[in-house]
């Protein structure tokens, strides 16, 4: 039997994957990492994007994660992200409906940088966030594995 | 029959009354299961925050974040979490008042206090007292999210980062069951946290992008998580509290009800008597 760590994927509002992987891919804020059984310790930054779990059989889990922490050690990776998404939570999405939004948002955040009032940090990552999401999805649509930024 | 007219239309109102405190309890029944589960399922995120703040105070962090670090106390930050409704009993009312009690221990200690309200009740009452209310929020809903807590907590930890205040500490009710809600005080910032033993080996994680930046989100992160988790908590309490309390609205006026009726009846049953006795002395004058 293959060597797994366990991982848990959690968001603010529910626990979205708690079991064991033999491999896990998260995108950090320096880059994608790649997870193996025995990493040491690792405390990084994520950013929005896809982390895929591989199961011992092989099988590719995939989930969306927003902002959040990632933390390794040797046999335990935990996820905590601000917002994250699984597969069926996409399903119901309207991607039309999402990139209206998210234009809509662009130009409210436009218009407030213009009169010097804006928290142009958290606008910039809610935006960013966003635009990942509608990322993810499209790419979930279009069923290519693996898409990066 | 003047009496008799008055009565029905007081129990007529008190009968409404009770119609809409009976719909009122029932909303709240069925508002705090979901609520109730809310609770619940923002509980892994905050488990599992604390195991990675846990991990860190049991490495060797380098670099001492300031969220880690005591510093003499000129000015304390509250943060007070109410709900932005009334009916609930005596909820709020608790809170606030544990609130004015840890407020006047600071400023017998010559501690300035800030206020952060969350929640509506809040707020109007520190205007009221004349708290020095740094930032509010309030209408979070039935769902607050993490969005909504965001402006303030950012705003508290500006000021303590600042050094405008040297503590954080959060004012909030704990959900034990449906029946009882309990007000909480606990030190936010700088973290109080216990060394855990059984982790015996120390290490030191590998940050990426570098410690200082990853230290500091985790560390925010949590924080703002036991915040938001506080208001998810309250709106459960709310629930809990206000169901009792038109639970004892509706009882009370039942009650209410069967007196006014009693007292009704007696002065019919008095006016009926006097009639007869009317009709019959006339009766017997008569004849």
């Amino acid at each position: 039997m293959a060597m797994t760590t366990r991982v848990d994927i959690v968001s603010i509002d529910r626990t979205l994957y708690s079991g064991s992987a033999t491999f896990v891919s998260v995108p950090t804020q320096m880059g994608e990492v790649g997870l193996t059984p025995l990493h040491t310790q690792l405390l990084a930054n994520l950013r929005p994007g896809e982390v895929r779990v591989t199961s011992e059989t092989g099988e590719i889990t995939r989930f969306y994660v927003g902002f959040g922490i990632l933390e390794v050690q040797p046999f335990v990776v935990t996820i905590v992200a601000d917002w994250a998404m699984a597969e069926g939570d996409a399903e119901g999405i309207d991607i039309e409906k999402l990139q209206k939004e998210l234009e809509a948002e662009d130009s409210y955040v436009a218009s407030r940088e213009q009169l010097g009032v804006l928290d142009f940090e958290s606008a910039q990552s809610v935006l960013i966030e966003g635009a990942e999401r509608l990322k993810w999805i499209q790419s979930l649509r279009s069923g290519r594995v693996g898409s990066r930024h | 029959m003047a009496v008799a007219k008055e009565i029905r239309t007081k129990i007529k109102s008190i009968q409404n009354t009770r119609k809409i405190t009976k719909a009122m309890e029932m909303v709240a029944a069925s508002k705090m299961r979901r609520a109730q589960e809310a609770m619940e399922n923002t509980r892994p995120y905050a488990a599992k925050m604390l195991e990675v703040v846990q991990h860190l105070t049991n490495a060797h962090p380098e670099y001492r974040h300031p969220f880690m670090v005591e510093r003499p106390v000129k000015r304390v930050g509250l943060i007070v979490v109410t709900t932005d409704r009334g009916l609930c009993g005596g909820l709020n009312v608790n809170l606030l008042k544990m609130a004015l009690n840890e407020i006047r221990d600071y400023t017998e200690k010559g501690v300035e206090v800030e206020v952060c309200a969350i929640g509506a009740k809040s707020r109007g009452f520190f205007k009221r007292f004349g708290g020095n209310i740094l930032a509010s929020v309030t209408h979070l809903g039935d769902r607050p999210t993490y969005a909504k807590v965001r402006g303030v907590t950012n705003a508290m930890f500006k000021a303590y980062d600042e050094g405008q205040i040297d503590r954080i500490v959060l004012l909030r009710n704990e959900f034990v069951n449906s029946m009882v809600q309990r007000p909480q005080s606990r030190q936010l910032v700088p973290l109080v946290l216990e060394r855990d033993e059984r982790l015996g080996h120390r290490w030191d994680y590998i940050y990426e992008p570098d410690s200082r930046d990853v230290l500091d989100a985790v560390l925010r992160r949590y924080v703002a998580g036991l915040v938001l988790q506080s208001t998810v908590e309250n709106v459960a309490c709310e629930m809990a509290a206000r169901r009792i309390a038109m639970k004892n609205a509706t009882d009370n006026a039942g009650e209410i009800i069967k007196e006014l009726k009693l007292v009704y009846n007696k002065a019919r049953q008095a006016a009926i008597t006097q009639e007869i006795s009317e009709i019959v002395s006339g009766a017997a004058a008569v004849g």
